[in-house]
């Protein structure tokens, strides 16, 4: 208590920032408990070229079914090397992330139109909000200052998350700049 | 007192006989005095530069052949190179505080150390941990080395202990803020609050050389945060004008330059954000521009005179 006393601009100088730490921690928790987790499987792919509209490959929903196509190369898109997507599953309950093989396109004169294989026999909807109201979204938390810089850890990073409201999932092991959403996993009745 | 006095008149006294004796003038003494000192300091001078040049080149060595063997080394070797050395290099630094023949060895050796010993242990987290969390990583490696240099500094009382171990307890902290959720704005006001605090602190004791990197951290982060927070938001933005006015005076208090300093330079943005947020679209701009002028030379003014009244400041005992 003497120590406390004595020493109390020291003691207030170290716990500050625990309490905030605390504060902050406890408010949040607060604010998840009345949001329930994300249930449904999100399907997204990698593509560094995407966005072009001249990029031979292309992942389409037909039919609540998704659909891999390649168109051969021609005089006005033969400019650059481009390369195959890589498809995605995220399934939020068990925190997992799998590869789906896509099919193949080695002969690049030959076109491909084919239904991808390997996905969960379940729907596909596109739609941006998933049932229980989650989006798929990038964020890139650039918003620092001296001190987030010097001592936040790697804060100027890019996340990729499943969001609803202050509740949020980060998808491990994905490239935020080079990452789309295809759709969500749903049951038949949904 | 009289002691000191009684020796220096024994000693001038001698001095005056044998330079009677040998028939030696004032210019003689003094010009052979300026030559002794002018040697012995060069020499001291050359001999330390050379010292850390050779250990910068030793380390700089090291550094590069452990780059070129790092593919052919096992995981445990590559932990046993970098956090291994570390761990020597510090209990050296810590065994050399007990021979006076060494004590200025030990600085270095805790610099060395506290550079190998974080690069050890991410090493040894990279190599045996499969997370893939840097950041929770980096949070572990900062805590566990901000309580060992923090312990020592207990025991051993040195500063430079001091000084890493505050660092590494602050970056330690700043990602538990962050991962707390924690806004960057109110981190870096709460962060920039706790370092000046404990600064203050710090600035009373034996330990105060550390104290002005501190205080520019401190403050600086804390400013930094609060205009984030507040640009922006009219009205509200101008409460930056007597926060500013507040570091300084606060600085005369705690007799720190270098807070007074940061608070000056912020004072001089402000006025600038000032002036362009509230007078940029109007006719009047090039005679706000005038006005901020006239007041940038009163607050360097009025700076200055508050360095000027800064004196030496008490230590605790």
């Amino acid at each position: 208590m003497k120590f406390l006393k004595e020493n109390w601009v020291l003691c207030v100088g170290f716990s500050l920032p625990l309490l905030l730490t605390l504060l902050f921690f406890m408010s949040t928790q607060i604010a998840l408990s009345s949001i329930d987790p994300p249930r449904y499987s999100v399907v997204f792919y990698e593509d560094l070229s995407y966005g072009r509209t001249d990029d031979p490959y292309r992942l389409v929903v037909k039919g609540h079914q998704l659909y891999f196509q390649y168109f051969p190369l021609t005089e006005e898109n033969n400019y650059r090397k481009w390369t195959k997507p890589r498809l995605f599953i995220y399934n939020p309950v068990t925190d997992t992330k799998q590869e789906i093989e896509l099919p193949s396109a080695d002969d690049p004169l030959i076109k491909v139109d084919e239904l991808v294989q390997g996905l969960p026999a379940k729907k596909l909807t596109t739609l941006e909000q998933s049932p229980d109201g989650y989006i798929f979204d990038t964020k890139y938390r650039g918003d620092g200052n001296l001190m987030t810089y010097m001592f936040g850890g790697s804060r100027s990073r890019g996340d990729v998350l499943l969001i609803n409201d202050s509740y949020s999932v980060k998808i491990p092991n994905v490239e935020r700049y080079a990452t789309h959403f295809v759709g969500w996993l749903t049951d038949e009745e949904e | 007192m009289d002691s000191d006095s009684i020796t220096k008149h024994d000693a001038l006294q001698r001095i005056s006989d044998l330079a009677k004796t040998h028939s030696l003038t004032l210019d003689e003494i003094g010009a052979c005095l300026t030559i002794k000192a002018t040697r012995h300091k060069g020499s001291s001078w050359l001999v330390r530069l050379l010292g850390y040049l050779g250990a910068a080149f030793i380390f700089a060595g090291l550094g590069l052949f452990i780059e070129m063997i790092w593919f052919d080394l096992a995981s445990f070797s590559r932990v046993i190179i970098t956090y291994g050395a570390g761990l020597v290099v510090f209990i050296l630094g810590a065994l050399f505080l007990k021979d006076p023949r060494y004590i200025k060895a030990s600085t270095p050796l805790f610099l060395v150390s506290s550079v190998l010993l974080p690069t050890g242990m991410f090493v040894f987290l990279s190599e045996y941990s499969d997370g893939n969390d840097e950041q929770l990583a980096s949070m572990l490696v900062f805590g566990v080395l901000a309580c060992q240099f923090l312990c020592t500094f207990y025991f051993l009382q040195r500063t430079n202990l001091l000084f890493f171990g505050y660092l590494f307890w602050n970056a330690s902290l700043g990602i538990l803020m962050e991962r707390a959720g924690v806004s960057g704005e109110i981190l870096g006001i709460g962060l920039g609050l706790s370092i000046m605090m404990v600064t203050w602190v710090i600035d009373r004791t034996h330990h105060r050389a550390i104290a002005p990197f501190w205080y520019f951290l401190g403050s600086m982060g804390l400013l930094w945060s609060v205009f984030d927070l507040i640009e922006g938001i009219k009205i509200i933005d101008l409460l930056y004008f007597p926060l500013t006015i507040f570091m300084m005076l606060l600085s005369t208090r705690i007799q720190s330059r270098t807070l007074l300093l940061v608070s000056t330079l912020s004072l001089f943005g402000f006025l600038g954000y000032f002036t362009d947020e509230y007078f940029a679209d109007v006719a009047g701009w090039p005679l706000a521009l005038i006005v901020m002028g006239f007041m940038l030379v009163a607050v360097s003014a009025y700076a200055v005179k508050l360095a000027q009244r800064m004196g030496n400041k008490k230590v605790a005992p």
